[in-house]
Order: C-alpha cells, then sequence, then structure tokens
C-alpha cells in the first residue's frame, strides 16, 4: 500500500491519534516532574554528536572492550554483512527468539534467517502481531498501533491463539511465547545503548521479552548500530531514561544491561550501513523515541507508509536517507517543524528535508 | 504527489517570468493600496510579500492541480515541455470575493499600523514576492538569486525597516535574507508593532497558530497580548502556540489532496466555526476544508 491507499484506509489515522492521545500529556508530566531529564537529553546528544565526529576510534574502543571480556565481536559495513555475520552464527534449523529492533528491520534480519531454514520469533508483543500479519512496523515503538483490537483478534488466529478481549490475547501471546523461549537456541536483540566503557548493551522495555529473549538461549546476538555508542556507562544510562520518557513509559519497567555472561556465548554486530560518511550527521542524536512520528501530520494521516522500506515519518525521512536512499516523498513534509520542536535531542529535521529535496533535484 | 520537478521547473520560470510563483504580473495582483493614500515615505516600509494577493489565485490553481495529483498524465507531462498549468484559465477561474477579501486584509493592516501611530508607508514597486516557496523546495540556487535581487532594490532604494503582514514574509526577511544575502533591515511583524485601539470586535475565537509564528519566530504569546490589548476573545486549543499543528498549507501545490486532510485534521481539533488565524495560506486551507475562518486584520478592521 502506498500513501494514498493509507489515506483512503483511516486506521493508520485513528491507531496514531490513539496512541498520541494516550502518550502526550503522560510525556508531559514526566518531563515536567523530572526536570533533569531534559538535561540528560541534552548530555547526551551532544555525547552521540561527538562519537560521530570520530565513529573509528569509538568503534575500536569498543570492540577492544568487549574482546577482552570475550564477546565475539564483527562490525558490518552494510546491511548485507551485518545479515550474513548473523546468518553464520545462527546456522539453519534453529529456534531463534527476537526482542524487536528497528536495526534488525533495517538489515531485514528475520526474513533472512528464516530464509535459511530458522524458525523466528517477535517476541515483542506489537512486532509479533506485525510479523504474523506479515506486515511492517507502523511505527518505531508501537509497531501494531494501527491495529484495532477485532483485528488484532482476526491475525492472531492465524497461529492459533484466541481471546475475547486485549488481556485474553496478550496472555495466549505469552503462553505461546513462553514454549519458544524454552527451546530457543539463539537470542537476538538490537541496542538501545552502549557503553564504550564497558562494553555493555542497555535496552529499555516494559514487556520484560527482552530480558527472556537475551538471557535464556546460549547464545546471544547483540546488534549494535554505531551511533549507539556512547563513550560510558552513565551516558548509556541517560540515554535509555530519556528514550524511555519521551516513548511516554517513564520509568521503565525493566531496564537490561547486558553483558558477557559465563554460561552464555555474546556475538555482538556493530552496523555502520551509510552512518559513519552521511552528510545528515546531526540525525546520529537521533535516539528513536518515535515521538515525532506521532506528532507530525502526515505521520498521522499514513504512519511509516510515508518513507522509506523501513523507516518512516520524520525521523524516518532522514533515518532513510542515510541508511538506503532519499526518498522522494520528503517532498511531502510541511516542513511545519512540529517534529524538531518535540524532539528529545532538537534536531533539525525540517532543515534536512530541504536539504533532500536540493539534492534530489539537482540529481536529474 | 505532483512530481517534484515538473513543479520546479514551472516555479522557477513563472519566478523568473513574474517574480511570484505563479507567473502573474505583480502590478496586476496588487491592487489593495489604490485609493487607499498610502504613505510614499516614512520609518517602517510595508512589505506584503504578495502572499495575500496570491491566494485567491492559488486556490484555483490548487484545484487544478488536486486533478492532476494522481493521474498518469504527469509523468508524461514531465517528460514534455508543457507547462500543464494553464494560468490563464485559472485567472478567470478566481473567485472575485476572495481577491476583495485579502485587499480587505491588507488594507486592514496598514490601516491598524497607521492607528498606532508606527509611521509606515508603502512603495507598490518595492513590494514583491519573498521567494519562500524556492527554499522550502530545495531550489537553493533560484531562491538566493532572487533573495539577492530583493535585498538589493530594497537596499537601492535606502530601506533600513520593514514591516511584513505574514508569517512566511516575515520569516523569509528576518531569518533567511541575512542568512542568503547578507541584507541587515530590521523586519517585524505587524503584529509586534501594533498597539491596541478600540476595534469593537464581537464575536468569540479559537486561535490558530501558525507554524512560523509559533515555531519558526515564536511569537505566539506576543499575539495573545495584542488579542488581550485589543479586548479579543478567544480560547487555545491543547496544540497551539510552539506546539500549533499544522494547516497543511505548505504543500497544497505538491499534494492538494494530502495538504487538504491535514486541514480536516486541524479543523477535528480547532472545531469549524470562529477560527481565527494570522496567515493567508492558513486561511485558505483551513477555509478549504470547511472552516469558518477569520483572518486578525478582518476582526480588528480599522
Ligand atoms: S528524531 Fe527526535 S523525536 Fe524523532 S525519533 Fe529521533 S529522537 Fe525521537
Amino acid at each position: 500500500m502506498n500513501i494514498y491507499g493509507a489515506l483512503e484506509q483511516g486506521s493508520i489515522r485513528e491507531g496514531v491519534l490513539r496512541t498520541l492521545m494516550n502518550l502526550r500529556d503522560v510525556i508531559l508530566k514526566t518531563l515536567n516532574d523530572h526536570p533533569y531529564l531534559l538535561e540528560y537529553a541534552d548530555e547526551v546528544r551532544n555525547a552521540k554528536l561527538r562519537v560521530a565526529e570520530d565513529f573509528d576510534y569509538w568503534i575500536d574502543r569498543s570492540m577492544e572492550v568487549l574482546e577482552k571480556r570475550g564477546c565475539h565481536v564483527y562490525l558490518a559495513e552494510n546491511a548485507e554483512k551485518a545479515r550474513r555475520i548473523a546468518g553464520e552464527m545462527v546456522g539453519s534449523g534453529k529456534t531463534v527468539v527476537k526482542a524487536k529492533s528497528m536495526v534488525s528491520e533495517e538489515i531485514r534480519l528475520r526474513e533472512y534467517l528464516q530464509s535459511l531454514g530458522n524458525e523466528v520469533w517477535e517476541t515483542d508483543l506489537g512486532e509479533f502481531i506485525v510479523q504474523v500479519a506479515d506486515d511492517r512496523p507502523m511505527h518505531m515503538i508501537v509497531p501494531a498501533l494501527h491495529y484495532s483490537e477485532a483485528q488484532v483478534m482476526e491475525i492472531l488466529k492465524k497461529v492459533g491463539i484466541h481471546g475475547r478481549d486485549a488481556e485474553e490475547l496478550a496472555s495466549g501471546v505469552r503462553e505461546f511465547m513462553r514454549e519458544k523461549f524454552l527451546k530457543a537456541d539463539v537470542g537476538v536483540s538490537g541496542c538501545n545503548a552502549f557503553s564504550a566503557e564497558t562494553g555493555r548493551v542497555f535496552l529499555v522495555e516494559n514487556e520484560g521479552n527482552i530480558r527472556l529473549s537475551t538471557s535464556l538461549p546460549e547464545r546471544y546476538i547483540a546488534l549494535v548500530s554505531i551511533e549507539k555508542i556512547l563513550p560510558d556507562d552513565d551516558l548509556a544510562l541517560k540515554s535509555v531514561f530519556v528514550q524511555s520518557a519521551y516513548v511516554g513509559t517513564f520509568p521503565p519497567a525493566y531496564i537490561n544491561i547486558n553483558e558477557k555472561a559465563d554460561s552464555q556465548e555474546m556475538h555482538v554486530i556493530f552496523l555502520d550501513n551509510g552512518r559513519k560518511t552521511t552528510e545528515f550527521r546531526e540525525h546520529l542524536a537521533c535516539i528513536k523515541c518515535g515521538r515525532c512520528q506521532l506528532e507530525c501530520p502526515v505521520f498521522q494521516l499514513a504512519g511509516s507508509l510515508w518513507g522509506g522500506e523501513v523507516y518512516g515519518g520524520p525521523t524516518g525521512m532522514v533515518w532513510t536517507a542515510i541508511t538506503e536512499e532519499i526518498p522522494e516523498v520528503c517532498f511531502l513534509s510541511t516542513l511545519c517543524g512540529k517534529c524538531r520542536e518535540v524532539c528529545p535531542s532538537d534536531i533539525d529535521m525540517p532543515g534536512m528535508i530541504r536539504k533532500m529535496r536540493e539534492i534530489i533535484l539537482k540529481a536529474r | 504527489m505532483i512530481a517534484p520537478r515538473l513543479l520546479s521547473e514551472i516555479l522557477e520560470k513563472n519566478m523568473k517570468k513574474t517574480e511570484n510563483p505563479l507567473g502573474l504580473k505583480n502590478e496586476r495582483i496588487n491592487r489593495w493600496w489604490t485609493g487607499e493614500g498610502i504613505e510614499k515615505d516614512g520609518e517602517w516600509l510595508f512589505f506584503t510579500g504578495m502572499l495575500y494577493q496570491l491566494i485567491p489565485y492559488m486556490d484555483s490553481a490548487t484545484r487544478y492541480l488536486e486533478k492532476l495529483e494522481t493521474t498518469k498524465l504527469q509523468g508524461v507531462l514531465t517528460l514534455s515541455k508543457i507547462i500543464p498549468v494553464p494560468f490563464s484559465l485559472i485567472d478567470s477561474m478566481v473567485s472575485h470575493k476572495m481577491k476583495k477579501r485579502s485587499d480587505r486584509i491588507l488594507k486592514g493592516i496598514y490601516r491598524a499600523l497607521m492607528k498606532s501611530g508606527v509611521k509606515v508607508f508603502y512603495v507598490p514597486e518595492l513590494d514583491t514576492y519573498s521567494g519562500i516557496i524556492l527554499h522550502d523546495m530545495g531550489m537553493e540556487r533560484a531562491f538566493r538569486e532572487h533573495a539577492e535581487t530583493v535585498a538589493e532594490r530594497l537596499n537601492d532604494a535606502g530601506i533600513n525597516r520593514i514591516v511584513t503582514a505574514d508569517p512566511h514574509t516575515a520569516y523569509a526577511l528576518k531569518i533567511l535574507y541575512p542568512e542568503y544575502t547578507g541584507s541587515d533591515i530590521q523586519v517585524k511583524s505587524y503584529l509586534e508593532l501594533v498597539r491596541p485601539f478600540n476595534a469593537g470586535s464581537d464575536g468569540k475565537f479559537v486561535i490558530h497558530d501558525p507554524c512560523y509564528y509559533g515555531r519558526y519566530l515564536r511569537i505566539s504569546e506576543k499575539i495573545r497580548k495584542v488579542l488581550d490589548g485589543f479586548g479579543v476573545s478567544y480560547r487555545d486549543v491543547k496544540y497551539s502556540k510552539n506546539l500549533t499543528n499544522c494547516c497543511g498549507g505548505p504543500i497544497e501545490s505538491i499534494s492538494p489532496s494530502v495538504s487538504w486532510k491535514i486541514a480536516e485534521l486541524r479543523i477535528e481539533e480547532l472545531g469549524k466555526s470562529g477560527i481565527l488565524t494570522f496567515c493567508p495560506i492558513c486561511l485558505m486551507n483551513l477555509s478549504r476544508a470547511g472552516g469558518d475562518v477569520s483572518d486578525f486584520a478582518e476582526v480588528i478592521m480599522p
């Protein structure tokens, strides 16, 4: 479906507005009650931009720390290499449990591992629904926001999960997942923030599925896009605090701080995929909270269908430009500036969208 | 979506020809001042940027482009050198009422400034479109060239203070021109200069802040003070001031249908009646989506 289809459909619009309604006051209240989070946001932005100025140094440093701690470490320049590395580690005929991760979407990891003959399960409730529906995540944090309860009911029937309401469905999914967790050979996660000081992978969540996905299997693969690297634990922790505040879930129910455990084999894949050389470097300060998406008028109408293959909305315009190519639909932005206004990192997305337009028009 | 290249070509040609995006001669569309007894000299040059004057024409052009937006025809048109927008036709489709309304708003702003004791003057030959759409479209070179021409003309005329009528022109002249042309002319919106007088306004309004006032120029609080001074009764919606929601107007030419849907979203929040705004684009787009919209200048019309 393209953006015009989305306009007609209406369910995306309803879902985005419903989610916004549920979250906006919570976010504002959180920031009001915990004003230090705004300072954290500033610190995180500055640190990320500092790291982006010298990625080579910070990647080397991070890899060294991880190796010292007994992890297997890889650096993938692009999506295909990252996929292949992960594929080699997983092999075939395995059961893989996955935490929700936009970077894994970016490299099409689930589809690739499935094509190698593995059983791969998304363990985040929303992402699981999207997987079963064979759809794409409509929002970075709330991937299934465009489905009504009745639609979810229908979708989940495909995998034999039944329930009369959201609660029953959620418990059905938990039960379904429990068996997968227990037999899983490999766990995969993304990363919300990475500490170059200690090699720790920070992940926030509210469901507890990430904890299970990354601790139960004997082999754990963490996918770390290089803009997640922060100089130390303090900043990494601040980063996940800011993210959860701007998602409207502060304080988060779970903060996972993953590092090499004795009983587990840990692999870390650093992914570049256009980040090191992008001319949209300011956007590497994005912590993928998805707030700009919910607040954007075009996203409110079309969700992530306004975007590239993976990323949509204002942040998605720039992520697409970094990881794929500049999307021509960037001309649909009204440049109203709301995205920048609500962004914890004060990223000038309208400015970058103008720049993209300039590049597109020049190329012809 | 109208093919960006096609649109940019049209814009560039029209700007070269007439200094405005629709290719209409300024002398023809800029008639608001006739019979107004304007001052030819003073402290603040009134610079309308032609946006209010263009609105009636943009409205017709948008209705035309809407038909073109989803057709396959565009692809062919992009390849050919034909300009697919028949501007002569658009001219004949323009609503006389809208033209009159735009003129009245500009008269209102000018008179309000006079009545506030601002030494305002107007020179029609110096007034022209700011070029902001070129900037928004990413047509950097074209924008720079146009801005330089305009800035030079203003400089040659010895202008050092400008008062604007709409947020887009205000932003272009105040923020972009210094950056692109080195111009150091002082620029203010009329809302920053008017002083309350007894306007006898009645009615209750809901405010729609234009994005450029709310975020880019951040004068929403100032606007509230002006409204209070004039005794205008108003309420704010949740998404107001720096968090205001877009009217969709800026993409009306590249995608009339998405633009219109955005206006509908905004109307859902504002309600249909008593909308008060300060921008010709918001005025047009919110009206198009069924809103009963007033421009501030109409409310305080001296
Ligand atoms: S651009 Fe800003 S608001 Fe949007 S997802 Fe990234 S950090 Fe969040």
